[in-house]
């Protein structure tokens, strides 16, 4: 079965994506998205629907926990047994299967676009395949996915939308996204917290380069009760720069500048400053319990995405 | 302070191209490459904390343009090679010639030469040279050779002396001088080395123009006074009736004052023909002829060697080369109605291949003659000119000879005793029954005061040779003379005088005739070289500066034309091996030498760029 071979809308976007100037949602990687599809459905076991439990009450059939009954609660919920044993009105909470909402967030500044060799791939490139990616394996399991690109002044977003032939809007919205712009996560997350009323699993994908930092960003998704999963998102040539010399450094946000000259010794302390801005993202996202995945831009897709998948437990 | 190097107008246009050079780069290096990065704070940490760390990075780019503009001036300052006034008072040229001359290849010791030590010595003479004392080197023989013009560079003048080699030319040592002159005119003060064999006493005349030039004359002698045997002639000839055998005359000379037992070698084409042992006495020059000598080769050889080494110290003159011309079958057709006597005296000589023909109509074309080099005609010719060399022995009046009439009992009263058929030949008391009486138009060489018997000429461009009576009615067969007389015109005919071969010396030009048609010629020395040698007008010349035999041959000719060649040494101009008293303060040569101060601003623009890249090479620029 191949899901892009006779839609309508798979016409539309690969006639799109040749006459556009973005190349990255070809027919090839179409073909990449399909066999992704079906590595991630043999990750969850034959299920037919990636359904997923939420912990309010609902009407499923399992029981979940308890909890002290307040007026204006389902009366039918109330177990009586437990009352007989210990005179407390107890409600029974059962785990309501229903679609998950899945919120991708990709972080577009202008930094998610510098960097990159001649002929290598953008960081912001990686993100954009990572995302409909993500967005397609969602997609199949009947989730509901939103995409809402970070960094511009007006958060740009795709609506929800559930289905398999939703990913061709997701990739039309994809390709319009172009870096620009300084990064200020925290005022963009929020702005995705005052819109997104309904909770869900939100993944944000971004090189984390922040002047004010991530960690406000991610501790706001965490209190709004969002299940948070970080993709960092590195280009290698930033863990090992190619220069030498005299050369102007040229911030890809700020627009500032500052004459260097690069010499082994520079390089090795730049080398030993990013680890460490590494590890202090990675120590902040351990401490507070947020899944952080690492994906750079030279490794292969399905690789990536089926890893972060998966030690994500985005697939179960 | 003076300058020695480049002028200070050169200095200042060197400097200014570099500086201008310098400020160029440091503009482009101002305009530095830019490079995106998407977080600069990264970076803003690694250089806060390099800034803080090392204050020369702060060096700013000015004062980085002012260390290298002083760097390019000192560099160029050293190029003007500066130098105290007091030590650049005196700038002396020197000449210094090597003998590299016959007499250096004498042995002093072992297997070391005369020319070993001549070019230690130069080697030492040639590591003082100096800004203050530069030199030339000259490798003299029987001419001067610079090795290169004057050099301040003691190790490159070093390296000019390995490579002479010694030639067996005698030197010119007057000549030498003489060139020395001219490469030091309008250079004050000079001087002249003369680093040779033994003390040379400089003719009076030459001392004067060096005294008014205002060169002072060194030696250095090398080498005492030796014995030497020497061969100093050496000739060879065949044999005019026996070209089989040779004879030889050899000049040996005896220059020590001991007698000399010594032992002559002749080899004739590499073997040994003849060896012989017997004593020189001490002085003596004398000349030994070796008549008789069975050899029919071409290459001859003489070795002269003192049983005594140290009586022999030069082994160059006593090998002695010469070359016997070829020999080659000369066809001769006998047309006679029958002739014992002339069959017979045909036969004396094995290099002549004698057909006899009858008389007949068939002979009077050219064309008959073709295959021979020669003809005789016995009472018989025809009238048209053969064609080739031809001997008439009484010319019918059909021939081409003007007869009119008879003499009776002629005698040979007058004869040319130059021309080479009379060589050897006695003809005066010749007994003739009738002679015929030819009209000699011109050519006659031998007759009486009645006509001709004896005429010589040429018909066609062939030399022709008559004898105007019967010899069978006279004595002339009966005498030595009839066969000298037959041998002495073909060998006439044959033209072999031509093929002598001359002797050549080294340093003279030989010219070697070769095939008219020849275009190439190639000369194998006898140290197997093989060089290429210009044709001129027919034959090649060229100036051997080694004794010995050398092979020729030349191209493009209907047929490959090879020719040896014997070169013997200059026997007018006999080696000396005189020893002598140097004159040179040798204790001069090792004196050490004060740093220049070149070497000096060179080490310190080496400080200055070292600092510069430690201080401003890993600099952060703000």
């Amino acid at each position: 079965m191949r899901w892009f071979s006779s839609a309508p809308a798979a016409a539309q976007a690969s006639a799109s994506a040749a006459s556009g100037e973005d190349t990255l949602f070809d027919e090839a990687f179409q073909r990449q998205l399909e066999s992704l599809a079906l590595a991630a459905r043999k990750l969850v076991q034959g299920r037919d629907r990636a359904e997923r439990r939420t912990r309010r009450a609902g009407h499923g059939i399992e029981l979940a926990d308890y909890r002290s009954y307040s007026p204006g609660d389902d009366y039918r919920h109330i177990d009586w047994n437990a009352y007989a044993r210990t005179e407390r009105l107890l409600l029974r909470l059962f785990e309501q299967e229903e679609d998950l909402g899945v919120s991708l967030l990709l972080d577009c500044s202008a930094s998610m676009g510098a960097g990159a060799a001649s002929g290598a791939l953008s960081k912001l490139a990686r993100g954009k395949q990572l995302t409909a990616a993500l967005a397609y394996v969602a997609l199949s399991g009947l989730d509901r996915v939103s995409i809402h690109a970070l960094g511009v002044d007006e958060l740009a977003r795709m609506p929800a939308a559930r289905g398999k032939a939703q990913i061709f809007t997701a990739l039309e919205f994809l390709r319009r996204l172009k870096p620009e712009g300084p990064t200020d996560l925290g005022s963009a997350v929020a702005k995705f917290i005052a819109r997104q009323k309904r909770r869900g699993l939100v993944v944000l994908i971004s090189d984390l380069y922040d002047p004010r930092g991530v960690e406000r960003a991610i501790s706001a998704l965490r209190y709004a009760r969002f299940e948070l999963h970080v993709i960092h998102v590195l280009d290698g040539a930033e863990a090992e720069p190619a220069l030498r010399g005299d050369v102007e450094l040229i911030d890809a946000e700020t627009g500032l500048t500052r004459t260097v000259t690069i010499t082994p010794a520079l390089l090795a302390r730049y080398r030993a400053a990013f680890v460490a801005h590494r590890t202090r993202i990675e120590g902040f996202c351990r401490e507070k319990h947020v899944p952080l995945h690492t994906v750079t831009t030279g490794e292969a897709l399905d690789t990536a995405t089926l890893r972060v998948l998966r030690r994500g437990g985005l697939l179960e | 302070m003076e300058l020695f190097g480049l002028s200070l107008a050169q200095l200042a246009a060197v400097f200014g191209g570099a500086a201008t050079l310098a400020v160029l780069l440091h503009l482009l290096r101002a305009h530095r490459r830019r490079q995106q990065v998407p977080f600069l704070p990264l970076w803003e940490g690694v250089l806060a904390q390099r800034d803080a760390s090392q204050l020369l990075s702060r060096m700013p780019r000015w004062l980085a343009l002012l260390l290298t503009l002083a760097i390019l001036a000192l560099l160029a300052l050293a190029l003007g090679d500066p130098r105290l006034a007091e030590r650049s008072a005196v700038v002396t040229h020197r000449v210094v010639l090597i003998d590299a001359g016959l007499a250096s290849q004498a042995r002093l010791s072992g297997e070391q030469t005369r020319l070993d030590a001549v070019k230690r010595w130069a080697e030492r003479v040639a590591g003082q040279a100096g800004p203050l004392l530069p030199t030339m080197l000259v490798s003299v023989d029987a001419a001067p050779a610079p090795l290169g013009p004057f050099s301040s560079d003691a190790s490159a003048l070093a390296r000019l002396v390995t490579d002479i080699a010694a030639t067996d030319l005698a030197t010119d040592v007057e000549r030498a001088h003489r060139f020395a002159i001219d490469a030091l005119a309008g250079r004050k003060p000079a001087e002249v080395v003369f680093i040779g064999s033994g003390k040379t006493k400089l003719s009076s005349e030459l001392a004067a123009d060096l005294k008014r030039a205002g060169i002072a004359t060194k030696q250095i002698s090398v080498g005492s006074k030796a014995d030497n045997v020497a061969i100093t002639t050496f000739a060879a000839r065949r044999y005019p009736l026996d070209r089989n055998r040779s004879e030889l005359l050899l000049g040996l000379h005896n220059q020590g004052q001991r007698a000399a037992r010594v032992e002559l070698t002749l080899l004739g084409d590499g073997q040994p023909i003849d060896v012989r042992s017997f004593e020189l006495a001490p002085g003596a020059r004398e000349q030994r002829v070796y008549d008789d000598l069975a050899f029919a080769g071409a290459r001859l050889e003489a070795h002269l060697k003192a049983l005594d080494p140290d009586q022999d110290v030069l082994s160059t003159d006593s090998r002695a080369y010469a070359v016997l011309p070829p020999r080659k079958k000369l066809r001769v057709l006998c047309v006679t109605s029958g002739n014992r006597y002339l069959e017979a005296a045909l036969l004396l000589d094995e290099y002549f291949k004698v057909d006899v023909a009858k008389p007949s109509a068939r002979l009077l074309t050219q064309e008959a003659f073709a295959d021979y080099d020669a003809v005789v005609f016995d009472r018989f010719a025809p009238s048209a000119a053969p064609g080739i060399p031809a001997l008439y022995l009484a010319p019918p009046a059909s021939s081409s000879f003007e007869i009119d009439g008879e003499l009776a009992r002629p005698r040979f009263e007058h004869v040319q005793r130059e021309h080479p058929i009379l060589r050897h030949v006695a003809l005066a008391d010749v007994n003739i029954a009738i002679a015929q009486h030819v009209r000699p138009r011109r050519g006659v060489i031998g007759g009486s005061a009645d006509g001709p018997l004896l005429l010589s000429g040429e018909r066609e461009g062939q030399p022709f040779v008559a004898l105007t009576f019967d010899v069978a009615r006279s004595d002339l067969p009966l005498r030595i003379a009839w066969p000298l007389l037959l041998i002495n015109t073909l060998d006439w005919f044959a033209n072999e005088r031509k093929e002598l071969a001359p002797a050549h010396v080294v340093g003279e030009v030989a010219h070697v005739a070769v095939d008219a048609a020849a275009r190439t010629a190639t000369i194998e020395t006898p140290g197997g070289t093989k060089l290429a040698a210009p044709i001129v007008t027919g034959s090649v010349a060229f100036s051997p500066e080694r004794a010995g035999f050398f092979q020729l041959q030349a191209e493009g000719g209907a047929a490959a034309d090879r020719k040896l060649i014997a070169v013997g040494l200059d026997a007018a101009l006999p080696p000396e091996l005189r020893g002598g008293a140097t004159t040179f303060d040798v204790t001069s040569l090792d004196r050490p030498r004060v740093p220049d101060i070149w070497s000096m601003l060179l080490g310190v623009a080496a400080l200055l760029i070292a600092f510069e890249w430690l201080a401003f090479h890993r600099r952060w620029a703000p």
